[in-house]
């Protein structure tokens, strides 16, 4: 009776586990690299992949965010995941802990600022962030394939600063892309429980069918 | 023996911890966004600087010095502006908001569009200022360093610097050099060009 109740507690803890995630946005913008550490800066000690990234790459920034962005405004976001990427040189940056994304109005444009705090260095606003600021058409706010450009005045574009400000990474920013409502890959640590719930089930399952076998016997 | 080793690695360590940080706060414009947009207000003591140019909108000053004992480093950067006029709101690229002491601004470029307050320390006293380039698109800009200023290598073709004796300001150019006489002792300009006031 007791490994029932149990049952029945571990089955509810795991659909609650697995159907209580909210669903994640995704947006992405990509460009080329225009000042890598062969120009001088870094080299990249706390992420050395760094290093191989040349000017003229083609990077692109992904951030998996819960909740969606729809308006103007500051969006300090709840990030699941977030990554640089420079495929052609092997390098990737994922040690993001928070993110921000702020939609200003621009016209017929909207400028759209981003900064990723990585988790490394000695703290954010002390050179371990990735900035970026371009603009986008109003309508391309939510859309996929987007055509953006930089904000005037604004160069980089995109700057990726590691190891408290040495390794500085930037680059133009051209295409941006939103996609709405992507339910997020559980994160290992979310597995664990999971896994062991389901676990539990099979086991208390067993021994009760055990159990029964030996009454019937 | 095992606390004696612990003891020596910790004095080994300390160093390297004490280097990590170097406590200078940068800023740019995402910086700034993320923590809520112009004007973005400086309120502890210590050395900022720009790592990427600030784009400031109309009738919201750029960044706001509440706090004494300030270097803002802007690294060779330009902030920008749109409208920050000399009419109120009285909004500035720069400026100070309270009695501070000990600032110094250095190394870029102050950029406005029209009729603009650039630099406005008007509170600020014992300010230096050095290797500033300030322009505006057009219609003039004005700027006020404040009490006792130490002004040199500042470049402002067509704007208005203001300062309060006692002041020193070298190796300058603007339109017009205003001196504020609030007590008997006098500034002093040295290799300045522009008319003085």
């Amino acid at each position: 009776m007791l490994s029932r109740w149990i049952s029945i507690s571990l089955a509810i803890t795991t659909v609650c586990g697995l159907t209580n995630r909210a669903l994640a946005d995704v947006v992405t913008f990509d460009g080329l690299i225009t000042q890598s550490t062969s120009d001088g800066t870094g080299p990249a000690a706390n992420n050395t992949s760094l290093n191989n990234i040349n000017d003229g790459d083609k990077y692109s920034v992904t951030i998996d965010f819960l909740g969606s962005i729809s308006s103007t405004g500051p969006h300090p976001i709840s990030l699941v995941a977030m990554s640089f990427n420079d495929a052609s040189a092997g390098a990737s940056e994922t040690s993001f802990s928070s993110a921000s994304v702020t939609v200003s109005a621009d016209g017929s444009l909207f400028d759209i600022s981003i900064l990723g705090c990585l988790s490394t260095g000695s703290g954010c606003t002390l050179g371990n962030e990735l900035d970026a600021n371009f603009s986008i058409p109003v309508v391309g706010l939510n859309a996929h394939g987007v055509s953006a450009a930089a904000i005037p005045g604004l160069v980089p574009s995109m700057d990726l600063l590691e190891d408290d400000g040495v390794t500085d990474i930037q680059g133009s920013v051209t295409g941006y892309d939103y996609v709405g409502s992507v339910a997020p890959t559980p994160e290992p640590s979310e597995l664990v429980p999971v896994s062991a719930a389901i676990v539990a089930i099979v086991w208390s399952q067993f021994r009760r069918r055990k159990k029964e076998k030996h009454t019937y016997e | 023996m095992n606390k004696q080793v612990v003891a020596l690695l910790t004095l080994a360590l300390a160093p390297v911890c004490a280097y990590a940080v170097d406590g200078v706060t940068l800023i740019n414009q995402s910086t700034v966004m993320a923590a809520g947009g112009f004007p973005y207000k400086i309120t502890q003591p210590g050395s900022y600087k720009l790592t990427g140019n600030l784009s400031v909108p109309n009738f919201v000053s750029g960044l706001q010095i509440a706090v004494s004992n300030v270097t803002l480093d802007l690294n060779g950067f330009t902030i920008s502006g749109a409208q920050q006029p000399f009419l109120p709101p009285f909004t500035a690229l720069i400026e100070a908001i309270a009695n501070v002491q000990g600032l110094a601004i250095r190394n870029g470029t102050l950029l406005g569009t029209d009729v603009t307050n650039l630099i406005n320390l008007r509170s600020a006293t014992g300010s230096i200022l050095e290797e500033l380039l300030m322009f505006d698109v057009g219609g003039g800009n004005s700027s006020d360093f404040g009490t006792a200023a130490v002004v040199r290598h500042i470049n402002n073709p067509s704007g208005t610097i203001t300062v309060t004796c006692p002041a020193m300001v070298a190796e300058s150019l603007a339109f017009i050099f205003g001196e504020i006489k609030i007590t008997s002792t006098a500034c002093t300009l040295s290799s300045v060009s522009g008319t003085i006031l």
